[in-house]
């Protein structure tokens, strides 16, 4: 067995420049793999953590109105029905306090934030904005959400303690070139009122940065002239992944309508899908390449090498042997190669911090979000070790099937 | 059957009724015709014949690198006939040696290397034992101070006598040689053949060599002729002057 490690590596080393750059594509097919799948996963990753530390995992918000129907049976005894087809509800919810308590009871809910949301014009008196107003109570929101953690300007204090506070997405407030301490007038359909910029935040996701503010809730029913009710509960849960189980659940037991954050973000997650599967189809069409350039390169080796090969049988080396050398071969190409290719891969993707990412309404940011995953690698060695597999075994039993006797003759006429 | 002039104990190679064609159908052509051989410890057998004729093609069979059609061999009392391939190639590593009439060295290796690879039957023998036997043969052959060098950078008739050692490497029983000396100049050719003739008869190996070269086959304990896909006892007739080698002359039956 030594000796077939021995035999495999020079033969292998016969054809440096064919195997250098068998290696390279394998080399590099791992490579490209492991930073398109950092990437693509780190941007959706990212994604997922934004739009749940922002909006929450469930949203609760309309109360549905039931149909009632009444029917007969075969014993003439009436029965009654409810159903929620059709599109009935009621907007909002209007008894927070009872909602609250029955929706606590649900296991697996870590938080509920009420949240009063309308739409208005921002004016800083140069600038007019269409914006969304998200009215909170900041002692129920600021748990759940991570809205402290993206404040780039101003701070959780000052916002807590000024009631005309505002906090303002980082987009929109270059759009209307306000800065912490200014004042922005606020019109909604229904009034008009002016408010203090306490803080600036900055989620990453464009969406939410370019139209959100954040006022008390107080003050946003002032504003949207909602005394009472109207309101959504923004529910944080202990498993996100469980969010559209939950939603259901809620739903049928409470009445309103119960929205998951993949159900929300549907269109989002698909693309993302999309972009880390056409990514990864496109890697391994270059691992796929690799392993053609490695299966031609094994098989003029053993057209190269027959009378070696035979001479190796004549010695008493067995068709075992021979195909043992081959995979051996392969093995080697697919250890370097995956090593190499591990190696590129990590400074690759250290490297791709060092390149701005911006995704029109998706992502603006200088350093792109990394996801730095073992599966990753792992995935791209076991992608490789089929590739390699297929590309070295037809070779490998090829020349196990080389007849030494003749071969031998062949070459000594 | 073929028998030695005065033949004792057990032959080390025995091939009895040999049957071999190659081609199929109508371009079958028949190579070996129901041949019979023995070979005895420390004999040394001279295959001659025209170019074509088979002698490869015996060689092959009686090296357990093809099976024959039809017949039988016998390698240390052992028939081959049924035995696998397994059992087919540790009777090669065990007990047979090739030369070739290309020195077929391993490129890639050099010479000690070379050696080294042919020797798998030592396994469980210490590296340094089976590198100091390597050696030893290499210097034995004439080319110690070499044991480092690949096989191009050595000229034919060292090649040639680095091909005989490794074929001598793992101590077969038989040796057989394909017209080892047929690309060699004569001063070359009757070194390697005075190795080979030295180095089995040493260790009392078994020698069948294929050659064309007449002056050697003649130093050999028997000379055959194959005709017609069989072997025939081959008499010379000294011709007046004779060249080292000749053409193929037609064999005297006794």
């Amino acid at each position: 067995m030594q000796s077939n490690w021995i035999i495999a590596w020079r033969l292998l080393v016969t054809r440096k420049w064919a195997m250098a750059l068998t290696l390279l594509g394998v080399a590099l097919g791992v490579a490209l793999f492991i930073m398109a799948q950092a990437e693509t996963q780190g941007l959706e990753r990212f994604f997922v953590r934004t739009v749940l530390g922002t909006n929450g995992a469930i949203r609760l918000g309309d109360r549905l109105q039931d149909t009632l129907h009444s029917s007969t049976d075969e014993e003439g005894l009436l029965a009654i029905t409810t159903t929620r087809e059709g599109k009935l509800y009621v907007q909002g919810i209007d008894d927070p306090e009872a909602l609250r308590s029955a929706v606590q009871r649900f296991s697996g809910v870590k938080g509920i934030s009420e949240v009063l949301e309308g739409q208005a014009r921002a004016s800083s008196g140069i600038y007019t904005e269409p914006v969304t107003v998200h009215g909170i109570m900041w002692e129920a929101h600021f748990p759940l959400s991570s809205l402290d953690e993206q404040l780039v300007q101003g701070s959780v204090a000052s916002f807590k303690e000024a009631p005309e506070g505002l906090l303002c997405g980082s987009f929109l407030a270059r759009r209307l070139g306000v800065r912490v301490g200014d004042w922005v007038d606020l019109t909604s359909n229904a009034e008009s009122r002016r408010y203090r910029v306490t803080g600036v935040y900055e989620t990453g996701v464009e969406d939410i940065d370019r139209n959100r503010l954040y006022l008390h809730l107080p003050e946003a029913r002032v504003l949207f002239h909602r005394p009472y009710g109207g309101v959504y509960f923004q529910i944080t849960i202990d498993d996100p992944k469980a969010a559209t189980a939950l939603a259901v659940q809620l739903e049928d037991t409470l009445g309103h309508h119960a929205l998951s954050w993949q159900e929300r973000e549907q269109v989002w997650l698909d693309i993302f899908w999309l972009i880390r599967f056409s990514s990864s189809v496109l890697v391994c069409m270059v691992i796929l390449l690799a392993g053609v350039g490695m299966f031609n390169s094994l098989a003029l080796l053993v057209l190269e090498k027959q009378r070696e090969l035979a001479i190796l049988r004549a010695m008493g080396y067995t068709r075992k042997d021979v195909r043992q050398i081959f995979a051996l071969q392969g093995v080697m190409i697919y250890v370097i190669g995956t090593l190499l290719g591990w190696a590129l891969g990590a400074l690759g993707t250290c490297a791709l911090k060092y390149i701005p990412l911006r995704l029109r309404g998706l992502w603006v940011g200088e350093e792109p979000a990394l996801a730095w995953e073992v599966d990753h690698y792992l995935t791209a060695a076991l992608i490789v070790a089929v590739v390699v597999f297929f590309a070295s075994t037809i070779p490998a039993r090829r020349a196990a099937r080389l007849e030494p006797g003749q071969v031998i003759r062949g070459s000594a006429l | 059957m073929i028998l030695p002039p005065s033949s004792t104990g057990q032959p080390v190679l025995r091939a009895s009724g040999l049957s071999y064609a190659l081609g199929k159908a109508r371009r079958r052509l028949q190579v070996l015709r129901s041949l019979s051989l023995e070979v005895y410890p420390g004999e040394k057998v001279a295959i001659i014949g025209p170019s074509g004729c088979g002698k490869s093609t015996l060689l092959s069979i009686l090296g357990l690198l093809e099976r024959p059609d039809a017949g039988e061999v016998w390698i240390k009392g052992v028939s081959m006939a049924k035995a696998s391939e397994e059992e087919r190639a540790r009777m090669r590593s065990d007990a047979l040696g090739f030369v070739f009439q290309f020195h077929f060295l391993l490129e890639s290796f050099t010479l000690l290397e070379n050696l080294l690879l042919a020797m798998r039957r030592f396994r469980g023998v210490s590296t340094a034992a089976v590198n100091e036997r390597a050696c030893a043969l290499l210097s034995e052959v004439g080319l110690g101070d070499k044991i480092h060098r690949r096989p191009h950078e050595l000229s034919g008739g060292e090649q040639q006598r680095a091909a005989v050692a490794r074929a001598l490497a793992h101590d077969p029983q038989i040796l057989l040689a394909d017209e080892p000396t047929g690309n060699l100049d004569t001063a070359s050719a009757d070194r390697v053949f005075g190795l080979i003739a030295y180095l089995a008869e040493k260790k009392g190996q078994g020698v069948v060599l294929v050659t064309h070269n007449l002056s050697i086959a003649e130093r050999c304990d028997r000379v055959l002729a194959m005709q017609d896909g069989v072997l025939i006892p081959h008499n010379f007739v000294k011709p007046k002057k004779r060249a080292s080698v000749v053409d193929f002359p037609e064999p005297v039956l006794v």
